[in-house]
């Protein structure tokens, strides 16, 4: 008896949890982590920083959620079971592979974290600044807490643009014009 | 016991399955990404505007591209940044005017101190100390955050030859700017020595030449993970300007 409540609460809860206060310490360590790989790391071949990176970063990544996100509620709901998983693979990997293409732009930026807000209930935006050349770029975090996870960030706006959105208008196109498959076809 | 234990476990697991398969779009999110969506159906000029940028990727990555990286493998860095704060600094009374215009007057002030401390001690504006030593601010405001600051939307994109995306307030703004830009003057005139156009051209040219040595690789990357490459850069575009008019 004791075991299967122990069994249910282990499966309902994830393991990894971070509550409200412990972004910006986290998220500074894993900031720093990553920037250290990057600069101290810099022959090894991209794909094992990306890696290390995604090892450090994924747990506070909300990925299927982003997925949806990205796709609209309405046509989310228009997929069946199978299309939304396959969907949501091709996402993760396509956003992955995206964020791999841009490792190798780092050179030595630095980053720095401003502030946390918390525009609505559930939700905290991380503001921090990366520093590169002579220029500033303020990057956003979007953390959201939900019934199920802790905070995750389920979003990233880079000098004002949410990534999310503009995923969000390409599917919605491509979906308008073409089929499911298709769209599919051109996450590849 | 075996049936209170099955009963458990089953409630258990529907537990465990309404919450990994709930639709989850709560309150959230609706309201930040769905107004998004329906600005985005108008565009009357859409055909245009996806065949020019399909011009524009083409000269980027087959003419412009290549000659950057060329003048990036001859041309230090520190040197290429040093000429992009002189062209920078040379856009001052663009600045200092929209600033003005939107009775942002401490930024008018800030811009019009970085002008003057990086024309003299900064040699002509090639350093930028004053923020780099003095902290002061860039304040970047052109014609077009101006038409939005008083109420102009970004009702019709519109993509331009060479400048990429825009929309008819901003294309308006880049014409309203043209006359406080000094590059401008560099025409052949009847109040001026330039006997021809070489100079304006040959500086608007480098200007941009130079800029875009500085981020060929960010375009390229981006390019290269679009899945339609002419709604990315739009709403790329209109989310950045919209978020610098709120500045």
């Amino acid at each position: 008896m004791k075991n299967i409540i122990l069994f249910i609460l282990l499966f309902s809860i994830s393991l990894f949890a971070i509550e409200r206060d412990e972004i910006v310490p986290v998220m500074t360590k894993k900031i720093d982590q990553a920037t250290t790989i990057l600069k101290e790391q810099k022959d090894l071949p991209t794909k094992v920083k990306a890696d290390k990176i995604f090892n450090i970063l994924d747990e506070v990544f909300d990925y299927k959620l982003m997925a949806k996100l990205s796709l609209g509620k309405s046509n989310w709901k228009s997929m069946n079971k199978e299309q939304r998983e396959e969907f949501t693979k091709k996402f993760i990997t396509h956003l992955k592979k995206s964020f791999m293409d841009k490792i190798n732009l780092y050179t030595d930026e630095k980053i720095k974290i401003l502030e946390l807000k918390e525009p609505k209930k559930n939700i905290l935006w991380l503001v921090t600044e990366l520093m590169k050349d002579k220029d500033k770029y303020e990057i956003v975090y979007k953390f959201h807490k939900s019934k199920k996870s802790s905070w995750k960030i389920y979003d990233v706006n880079i000098l004002g643009v949410s990534l999310i959105k503009t995923y969000r208008v390409q599917f919605a196109n491509a979906l308008k014009d073409g089929t499911y498959t298709a769209l599919l076809n051109k996450l590849q | 016991m075996t049936n209170k234990f099955l009963t458990l476990f089953f409630i258990g697991i529907v537990f465990i399955a309404s919450s990994l398969y709930c639709d989850d779009f709560e309150e959230d999110f609706s309201d930040e990404f769905n107004t998004h969506a329906m600005q985005e159906s108008f565009d009357p000029l859409k055909s245009y505007n996806v065949a020019m940028t399909k011009f524009n990727d083409f000269t980027y990555i087959n003419i412009i591209g290549p000659i950057a990286k060329g003048y990036r493998k001859v041309v230090s860095k520190p040197i290429r940044i040093s000429v992009s704060n002189f062209f920078y600094n040379l856009m001052a009374p663009v600045r200092l005017g929209n600033n003005l215009l939107q009775l942002k007057f401490t930024n008018a002030l800030e811009v019009t101190v970085s002008f003057v401390v990086n024309s003299t001690y900064g040699l002509g504006g090639f350093f930028d100390i004053a923020k780099s030593e003095g902290g002061l601010k860039h304040h970047d405001e052109d014609f077009g955050q101006t038409l939005g600051y008083y109420g102009m939307g970004n009702e019709i994109h519109i993509v331009l030859p060479l400048f990429g995306p825009s929309n008819l307030r901003d294309t308006i703004g880049l014409i309203g700017d043209m006359f406080v830009d000094p590059i401008y003057y560099a025409q052949r005139r009847d109040f001026n020595l330039f006997s021809n156009n070489g100079m304006y051209i040959f500086l608007n040219t480098y200007k941009i030449g130079n800029e875009y040595s500085l981020h060929v690789d960010e375009y390229e990357s981006i390019r290269k993970n679009s899945i339609d490459l002419y709604l990315l850069l739009k709403d790329m575009y209109e989310q950045r300007r919209d978020k610098q008019i709120k500045e």
